[in-house]
């Protein structure tokens, strides 16, 4: 397969008080066509710096100080402001997190469906409501409702407008940043169902940004790891689960309870993650690790074995 | 020795009498209706007046020494329970019976100097541990309140005694070095510790904690779960908690009661009720709970629809609209709670048929 999206060495910073939060630091992965990759790590672990940084829509102090994205060959970081605004949505596309509270109050959804298209490409305004109409079909919506308000909808159906949104330009990469956090567990696996049949039949690509891992393992094929910053390990979901190399991994998927497991409580990971303001010198994850020694001083080499990447000096 | 004996011999001792006390909290056909503001113009036109049926006659006991979670989506009446068992909501009908040293006092009815004599015994772990914390005050400040209020802190000694074993027992160790710390220098883990700890000061015996890790990163979530099981076992509080995520229930809770719609469907032992559901709802919703293991390969339920309008719930089984058992029974007639095997109850006609 063809890597349809290529991030080498991404460095986002941002800047705070003269200093820099090293927010992604030195990250690398890739997406191949039809593959839905799950991208997790705690809170602060920069994985929506990443989402944001491939769309280059990064707020004003934070900047993208090295690296490369490469989306079909072509350098996202190094894009013109015109060709920027032809990537966007056009080829890549994002579902924010908690995006169904962002819809227009006064706008009937299948109007704010068809702006994007509008807004891409030259064709007539009833042309792009009919393609609207058609996405609101695609994401489960009853056609009779395209008319409505977001008000007339519940949370779980607003997502599903904002997925519609998110496709409406016919991109080959989505982006889905935690995307059904605020959701009930029933809807939130209507929308997990929603995405896959989607993806399935546009053979569409995906970025899933979480903290579940539970929800990677059952809708992702390849899983990324990030810590304080860090990408810490690749793999594929089944090989990842079966055999994490990473220490970080390895307690993360510790802290996830299991009701087909045994009822004893999950084990935490002791301390909290560095300040990306002053990170610990070498590997960011050592103060908390229980195999750190002397050479976790220096920074981890990045070791690939055959598909997979781990950053650890123990493996 | 069994849980459950263990459970008798504190409920024993500390009834003193022959009766035997096991239950510290029981909630008896509970309503909390709240009124729907209509304009004017309605209310002359149209005589009936509505309500939002928050919860719809709910009924259950705590058992001394337990954990007794209430699992259910948003908008079922959960937190509405909490809410009125610490009399922040007044309950329409029913009673809440709490028992505590030997006597017993009806939260729904106690006048105000009952509730604040009580409120001591019954404390809250909020849910968001950012929100829940005066960004004013350090973990001093935040943990004498509570003393202050209450006039429950007694000498200064034994105050600041009280205030140390708190942070200790929350695993804030040393104590001595977070008491001048503020919130900003905490991480959410600490923060919640922070939280527990000052809802423990005050030596509660039952504490509600409504979605105390949801707020908290995933790899230190365990550790407050630990700091609730360490609470229960040490025999100092028993827990209402509120969640909507089965796995947590799963390893912190020792009976389950699942919500829908204002009304308990199904409750058992916390095994009984993951393992072996028996209402169609609880059924599905056990289903489609993630399991971190992508190997796992079971059928999922995944129901169609959203929960009802409190305000217009479905005539006979409120669950009907989605339920993919239902038929015309369940239309017209609402089911009870039935004993579906020991210790196990479930509130639908048709819970030993098959799901599609």
């Amino acid at each position: 397969m063809t890597a349809l999206l290529q991030v080498n060495g991404l460095k986002t910073f941002y800047q705070a008080d003269g200093d820099y939060v090293k927010a992604v630091d030195d990250v690398s992965f890739h997406v191949d066509v039809g593959e839905s990759l799950g991208l997790a790590g705690e809170s602060g672990c920069g994985k929506t710096t990443v989402a944001l940084s491939l769309m280059r829509l990064l707020p004003p102090n934070a900047s993208i100080l090295g690296g490369e994205i490469l989306y079909d060959g072509q350098d996202v970081v190094k894009m013109s402001d015109r060709r920027l605004r032809r990537t966007r949505w056009k080829k890549v596309s994002i579902v924010f997190q908690g995006a169904m509270n962002a819809l227009n109050p006064v706008k009937r959804i299948v109007e704010q469906i068809a702006e994007p298209i509008l807004l891409h490409e030259k064709i007539a305004k009833e042309e792009a409501t009919r393609r609207a109409e058609r996405l609101v079909e695609l994401v489960g919506i009853d056609k009779s409702r395209a008319r409505d308000y977001p008000h007339e909808f519940s949370g779980g159906m607003r997502q599903r407008v904002m997925i519609a949104m998110a496709l409406a330009c016919e991109p080959r990469l989505v982006i889905l940043d935690e995307p059904t956090t605020a959701l009930d567990v029933m809807t939130k696996t209507q929308i997990q169902q929603l995405v896959k049949d989607i993806q399935k039949e546009l053979a569409l690509s995906t970025i899933l940004i979480t903290h579940d891992l539970s929800v990677i393992a059952e809708t992702c094929e390849k899983v990324a790891i990030m810590y304080a910053g860090k990408l810490v390990e690749y793999a594929d979901v089944v090989t990842m689960f079966e055999n994490p190399l990473h220490p970080y991994t390895s307690g993360l998927l510790k802290a996830f309870p299991n009701i087909y497991g045994s009822r004893e409580l999950p084990v935490s990971i002791p301390g909290s993650p560095p300040d990306l303001l002053h990170p610990p010198a070498g590997c960011r994850f050592a103060p908390r690790c229980p195999l750190a020694g002397p050479e976790c001083e220096d920074d981890p080499p990045g070791k690939t074995y055959d598909s997979r990447y781990v950053a650890c000096w123990k493996r | 020795m069994t849980h459950r004996a263990r459970l008798t011999i504190v409920a024993m001792s500390h009834a003193g009498s022959d009766e035997v006390l096991d239950n510290i909290l029981e909630v008896r056909d509970l309503k909390v209706w709240f009124p729907v503001r209509t304009g004017f113009l309605t209310s002359l036109l149209k005589r009936e007046d509505k309500f939002v049926h928050a919860v719809d006659g709910v009924s259950f006991d705590v058992h001394r020494g337990e954990v007794f979670c209430l699992v259910g989506e948003s908008g079922c009446g959960k937190t509405t329970i909490a809410r009125s068992i610490l009399r922040l909501i007044e309950a329409t009908k029913g009673t809440i019976n709490f028992r505590e040293d030997g006597g017993t006092v009806d939260l729904s009815s106690a006048g105000r100097k009952e509730i604040r004599r009580i409120r001591p015994k019954i404390q809250l772990i909020f849910q968001d541990p950012y929100e829940s914390l005066d960004p004013k005050h350090n973990v001093l400040d935040q943990l004498s309140e509570p003393l202050d209020v209450n006039r429950a802190g007694g000498t200064r000694e034994e105050k600041m005694k009280k205030i140390l074993t708190a942070l200790s027992n929350v695993g804030l160790i040393p104590p001595e070095t977070f008491l001048h710390r503020y919130p900003h220098e905490l991480s959410g883990g600490q923060r919640q510790r922070v939280g527990i700890a000052s809802s423990m000061v005050l030596d509660p015996s039952f504490l509600i904690a409504d979605e105390p890790v949801s707020m908290v990163d995933v790899s230190m979530r365990a550790d407050i779960l630990r700091i609730i099981l360490d609470i229960k076992t040490r025999g100092e509080a028993s827990f209402l908690f509120i969640t909507h995520d089965f796995s947590l229930a799963w390893v912190v809770g020792d009976t389950i009661a699942v919500m829908y719609s204002g009304k308990i469907v199904e409750r058992a032992s916390s095994f009984d009720l993951i393992r072996n559901p028996k209402h169609p709802y609880t059924r599905a919703l056990v289903s489609v709970v993630p399991v971190p293991d992508p190997k796992f390969r079971h059928k999922k339920v995944i129901l169609s629809g959203e929960v009802p309008d409190p305000i217009d719930v479905p005539k006979g089984c409120r669950f009907h609209p989605r339920c993919p058992i239902a038929r015309e029974r369940c239309r017209l007639e609402e089911p009870t709670l039935q004993e579906v095997s020991s210790e196990h109850f479930a509130a639908c006609h048709f819970w030993q048929e098959p799901l599609p």
